[in-house]
């Protein structure tokens, strides 16, 4: 792991930032307006932690994502314009506008998909990792769920299949304190809320980050990616976040304390908590910031006017992508 | 007892339910406390506490499920094994899962005259409840990764131990000691306090906060440095001995390994021995500022990152001799078994007669 990170490394890290937010606002307002098909489930207040994880990665390495991806997707560098066109539902999505929200993949980067199915991740990556296992190439499995997939047995089965075959598999629990509309304090409570103690009972390094906190999930992030990649195992990372949105757009939020989101917007939101501490320590400055911003404003601008203006699969394609021959 | 009724001796517990989870688990070979596992020993403690009279145990609340499963034991060991408890009372306070938390509990707790305040964790717990548990005792107990200050110490005992304290049967004066802190203020304002190490260091955010990369640190201060310690203070240690109760401290200034006056092996971290090396090292005395080099970077206290500091900013480091009184749980015990506290005939155990014959396999004689 880098013992500091660059400017050029700063800066990036907060365009990725910028960018899932961006494009979640903006999809959260598009999808209100009714223009989308389908469902959403946005990824605003946890980008510390996608962005965080991912900036260690390259397009070797895999991950798996869930119905909340698209912040995942926008860490592992899969195309935000195509990403767009693909919740439209049009032909230039980055799956045909055959998949939509929860079905984004990128295998070029990467990205083996988003997902529905609560809990479908930990497998997929396990075998992506026994997969980087046997090539001997260095790449590693990175899987993001939430609290509420932590429950499933699909990760219970998976960490003990990455601990028995030594993966060079990250587990990254995105603990936003909600499974849907159920408390994490009720509904992963086996002992504790910390749900990395359960998986040091695997056997496993399992630590808790303020996933918040870019350079703190950067951190432990960094060390197991580097433990993973040199033979060294599996890891189990917990970040601790909030989501700001429902768990899906239209959820009403009634299971949420009132001013929750207000409160984390002004106190704790990742990309003021970057932008503070990057400044203050003179990295980098607020004029650079602010211009990212803008610029990345500028580009979901384009992606929703090419979406808009993009073409519907053609009835031809409807069975093309359905299965694939190996 | 010394004038108290059962119902007026009331102790505290900080039970951090964040201890133990951090970093240092994925770089070193930490161990780690698990909710379920300080549970059980905040149980002991107040079995231990019970038995020495104390009545009421002031509890910090939390979210991580301590109390809630302490509650649930209470419940089940007075109802399936017939312990016997002392009133478990909640502190009437927000919690926010952060550092505050514990500031607030202990706040709370001086507040409402707690005779001793128990506190599980590692240093950085004990540095939060040393800014502000004024003169009343600590019972330090180890629940953390890379820890100096508190001890491994089996909770039935410590309970004990904070019991006979709490209720005046051993004076507070004959089994507490006086710790030494440092103090450190950044452009004049005197914001924190270490109570074994303080150290600078060449990062420029506070990220995962725990210290784990030597190669960062440039320059470390102790109250005291003990060969045998683990973490950032055993460099100091294995360089030159500093103990506990001296009246000075140490200061050191680290150079790449190889360089410098002297290298040597410390561990940093459980399971983490690395080289060290260093560059100089001076005594500080009391009350004098520590002369710095280092004009950038981050202060860790107690091995966690706490602040960063730029260049330009005025940093002053001291030692001070103010620092939180820790009760001696070997000296206390060993005082009242030499006074025959523990005989069952003894005034001190304020124990019911059934209590006391559940607890001891002879019929006792009063």
């Amino acid at each position: 792991m880098k013992a500091q990170l660059s400017k050029e490394d700063l800066l990036r890290a907060y365009r990725k930032m910028r960018e899932i937010r961006e494009f979640e606002d903006r999809v959260h307002v598009e999808f209100a307006k009714g223009t989308l098909p389908g469902f959403v489930h946005l990824y605003s207040g946890e980008e510390a932690v996608a962005v965080g994880v991912c900036e260690h990665l390259n397009d070797l390495d895999r991950i798996a994502s869930t119905h909340r991806g698209h912040g995942h997707c926008i860490a592992k560098g899969v195309d935000l314009v195509g990403m767009m066109a693909e919740i439209y539902g049009k032909q230039t999505g980055t799956c045909g506008g055959k998949g939509g929200s929860m079905h984004i993949a990128d295998l070029d980067k990467g990205m083996m998909g988003a997902n529905g199915i609560v809990g479908a991740g930990p497998p997929l990556v396990a075998g992506a990792a026994l997969a980087s296992k046997l090539r001997k190439d260095g790449s590693v499995g990175v899987v993001f769920f939430g609290d509420g997939a932590s429950n499933q047995g699909t990760n219970f089965e998976s960490m003990n299949l990455a601990v028995t075959l030594e993966l060079p598999m990250i587990f990254v629990l995105e603990n936003n304190g909600y499974a849907e509309s159920t408390s994490v304090k009720y509904s992963a409570k086996v002992g504790s809320e910390n749900i990395a103690d359960r998986a040091r009972g695997f056997g496993m390094p399992a630590v808790t980050v303020d996933g918040n906190d870019f350079f703190a999930v950067y951190e432990a992030a960094g060390e197991a990616i580097e433990r993973a990649r040199k033979g060294g195992g599996p890891t189990f990372l917990e970040c601790k976040t909030l989501r700001y949105y429902g768990h899906f757009e239209g959820d009403a939020q009634t299971y949420r304390p009132k001013d929750e989101v207000k409160n984390a917007r002004a106190n704790n939101c990742p990309l003021k908590r970057f932008a503070a501490a990057a400044v203050e320590a003179g990295l980098v400055e607020a004029a650079e910031l602010e211009a990212i911003d803008k610029d990345v404003l500028a580009l979901v601008e384009k992606a929703v006017k090419e979406a808009e203006a993009a073409p519907q699969p053609d009835m031809s394609a409807l069975l093309t992508d359905v299965y694939v021959s190996y | 007892m010394t004038g108290c009724s059962a119902a007026d001796i009331s102790i505290g517990i900080i039970a951090n339910p964040a201890s133990g989870r951090d970093i240092r688990r994925l770089v070193s070979a930490a161990s780690g406390f698990t909710v379920a596992e300080k549970v059980n020993i905040v149980r002991r403690l107040c079995l231990g506490m019970r038995y020495m009279g104390v009545s009421r145990i002031c509890l910090m609340p939390d979210l991580s499920g301590i109390v809630g499963s302490l509650l649930k034991q209470k419940e089940q060991g007075s109802r399936v094994l017939g312990e016997h408890w002392p009133e478990l009372v909640l502190l009437d306070m927000p919690v926010e899962e952060s550092a505050v938390d514990t500031q607030r509990a202990v706040e709370h707790m001086v507040q409402s005259g707690v005779r001793v305040i128990i506190v599980l964790g590692g240093d950085g717990t004990h540095r939060l409840v040393a800014k502000h548990c004024g003169s009343i005792p600590l019972v330090a107990l180890s629940t953390g990764t890379n820890n100096a200050f508190p001890h491994y110490q089996e909770a039935t005992v410590a309970g004990m131990a904070a019991g006979l304290v709490g209720t005046g049967a051993v004076p507070i004066c004959e089994v507490t000691e006086r710790n030494k802190v440092l103090r450190v203020g950044i452009n004049d304002a005197r914001r924190d306090l270490a109570l074994v190490d303080l150290c600078l260091t060449d990062d420029r955010w506070i990220g995962s906060r725990a210290m784990w990369q030597p190669e960062k640190v440039r320059e470390i201060f102790v109250t005291y440095a003990q060969a045998d310690a683990i973490g950032l203070s055993a460099v100091a240690g294995l360089a030159n001995p500093v103990s506990r109760d001296s009246g000075h401290g140490l200061h050191l200034r680290l150079c790449p390994p190889g360089q410098g006056r002297m290298t040597l092996c410390a561990p940093i971290a459980p399971g983490l021995i690395v080289p060290m090396g260093i560059a100089d090292l001076q005594i500080i005395r009391p009350h004098q500022p520590c002369s710095l080099t280092t004009v950038q970077g981050a202060i860790s206290l107690d091995g966690e990152r706490e602040y960063v500091f730029h260049t330009g900013d005025s940093l002053r480091i001291w030692l001070d001799l103010d620092g939180p009184l820790t009760i001696n749980v070997s000296r206390t015990m060993h005082l009242a078994a030499e006074r025959g506290m523990f005989s069952m005939s003894s005034p001190t155990l304020a124990v019911e007669s059934s209590l006391a014959c559940g607890m001891c396999s002879v019929e006792p004689e009063y």
